[in-house]
């Protein structure tokens, strides 16, 4: 069983409150009710640690996600809401399971979902390095990433944790470089979102010597440009999933992992001990986790599409989602993103189709870098797509129509769709 | 948006596809200069974006185009 380490401190909004200050708020409803707390970060923070301390079955919302239609759901699924800032009026509940938490799926894909874990499966880091560190927290509450960082702040000794009060990236910037976070732990699109609105100078301000990627996707650019902003920092790249838990760790700065960590069959058992087995079929990667979600054993498919580079294999984006469908010609939407953002001037970019009253053809929105933009817009479109053409993007595939954007359209979860 | 400015994205899409048009006016047939059925949805695609709405048309009008003029005619009808 994992214990609370009460004097590793977590900053909340600026304030350093010992985990020995937290969780201690009674929860309404009696030890039966499960229960959804909605409210700002540091709310969230304090409720977390409080399902530890009363084995309480729970789910984090934070304000801003708090749809009508995932309130909804929350009560159908038999939680009590509760707004810990607000009167309480009495709701219907289900009995609890005491010690389970269920994680809100991010959305990235689709409709948010809650995925049962306990504290055993969310506590992941068992492994890690013994150096004291104080991470900053850029992750949506309540969703696996943000669990992963929670409980290492919770458990592992000497491990502080910032978690910002406002959700916008700037402010979560701004608020690690205001309380020395040495360690940050984020979504790519996070970092994207940053390096266009403020540059390197701006990122420059925090001096992480961690800087862990997860949540999405990672690829080489991105890896790359932080390895340029931080050329100190230890670069490390996570994938996880919520059902499937933590994957992969990966420290030498290059995209994917190495393909010889794949296992040759989902019945081989070959797997070293701490890693999880991996393996790869249709293009799909499975994956058999020590740390899975409640209910989830042996092999499961991630829904995640891979490619194999050389050595490497990586993870490009989700398997089924919007496949680009033109001419009745079929391709994954990762691949073509995936070739486009390999481009060195393209900082961020999305492809999707679009349908036109005479057939359909792919879009692609890019942030690009200003040097592509420097001749105008359609010379960076004719560069764009020779560029497409020549990285394998079938001629039928490569984007059509390019939209400029300005910056990185970053969702509340720290991704894009 | 004008014949002239259709027949200017009609020339920046060939020449993105890497296929230049020598010249390029309203009697140039289609086949002439290559210009596929792809490259009519792009067209078709920066003219809604142009306008700021979706494009509607005859479909039997659609079969008949064989130069630029009638791909003119086709749009200024389609946006009328």
């Amino acid at each position: 069983m994992t214990q609370l380490r009460e004097q590793n401190r977590i900053w909340i909004d600026g304030v350093a409150r010992t985990v020995e200050s937290l969780g201690r708020v009674s929860l309404m409803g009696g030890d039966s009710a499960k229960v959804a707390v909605i409210g700002d970060a540091g709310r969230l923070v304090d409720a977390a640690v409080g399902f530890f301390r009363q084995r309480r079955d729970g789910v984090l919302l934070p304000i801003g996600a708090d749809t009508a239609e995932l309130l909804d759901a929350l009560r159908g699924a038999g939680y009590a809401l509760l707004w810990p800032d607000r009167a309480q009026a009495a709701d219907p509940h289900e009995p609890a399971v005491p010690g389970r938490v269920c994680v809100l799926t991010s959305g990235s894909t689709g409709t948010p979902k809650l995925v049962p874990h306990t504290w055993e499966s969310l506590f992941t880091a068992t492994r890690v390095d013994a150096r004291a560190r104080r991470w900053l927290a850029t992750y949506q509450p309540g969703t696996y990433a943000w669990y992963q960082l929670l409980t290492l702040s919770m458990f592992v000794p000497g491990q502080e944790l910032v978690v910002p009060a406002a959700p916008d990236p700037e402010a979560v910037l701004a608020a690690g470089i205001d309380a020395g976070a040495d360690a940050v732990s984020a979504t790519p699109t996070f970092w994207q979102y940053l390096h266009v609105r403020v540059g390197t100078d701006g990122l420059a301000a925090l001096a992480p010597e961690q800087v862990t990627l997860g949540g999405e996707p990672v690829r080489q650019p991105v890896l790359d440009m932080l390895r340029t902003v931080y050329p100190d920092a230890r670069i490390s790249h996570i994938y996880a999933s919520s059902e499937a838990g933590v994957g992969v760790v990966v420290h030498d700065g290059k995209e994917g992992f190495p393909a010889s960590w794949l296992s040759p069959s989902r019945s081989s058992t070959d797997a070293p001990a701490g890693r999880p087995g991996l393996h790869v079929e249709d293009d799909e990667l499975w994956i058999r986790s020590r740390h899975a979600s409640v209910g989830v054993e042996g092999w499961i498919r991630s829904g995640d599409e891979v490619v194999v580079r050389g050595d490497r294999v990586v993870v490009v984006g989700r398997k089924n989602d919007d496949r680009l469908i033109v001419g009745g010609q079929k391709v994954s939407r990762a691949r073509v993103t995936s070739a486009v953002g390999d481009h060195p001037l393209v900082r961020w970019c999305r492809v999707s189709t679009r349908r036109s009253p005479v057939g359909a053809a792919v879009a692609a929105e890019v942030v690009a870098d200003p040097a592509m933009l420097r001749d105008g817009t359609a010379a960076a479109e004719i560069e764009l797509t020779r560029f497409a053409r020549e990285h394998g993007v079938p001629d039928w595939a490569v984007p059509r129509i390019w939209r400029f954007l300005e910056q990185v359209p970053i969702e509340q979860n720290r991704k894009t769709r | 948006m004008t014949r002239t400015e259709i027949v200017e994205t009609m020339r920046l899409i060939l020449e993105k596809q890497g296929k230049p048009p020598g010249s390029l006016d309203e009697s140039t047939t289609l086949r002439e200069i290559g210009f596929r059925s792809l490259d009519f949805s792009e067209l078709c695609l920066r003219v809604e974006d142009a306008i700021g709405r979706e494009l509607n048309f005859d479909a039997a009008r659609l079969r008949r185009i064989e130069t630029v003029a009638d791909v003119c005619a086709f749009l200024e009808g389609a946006t009328g």
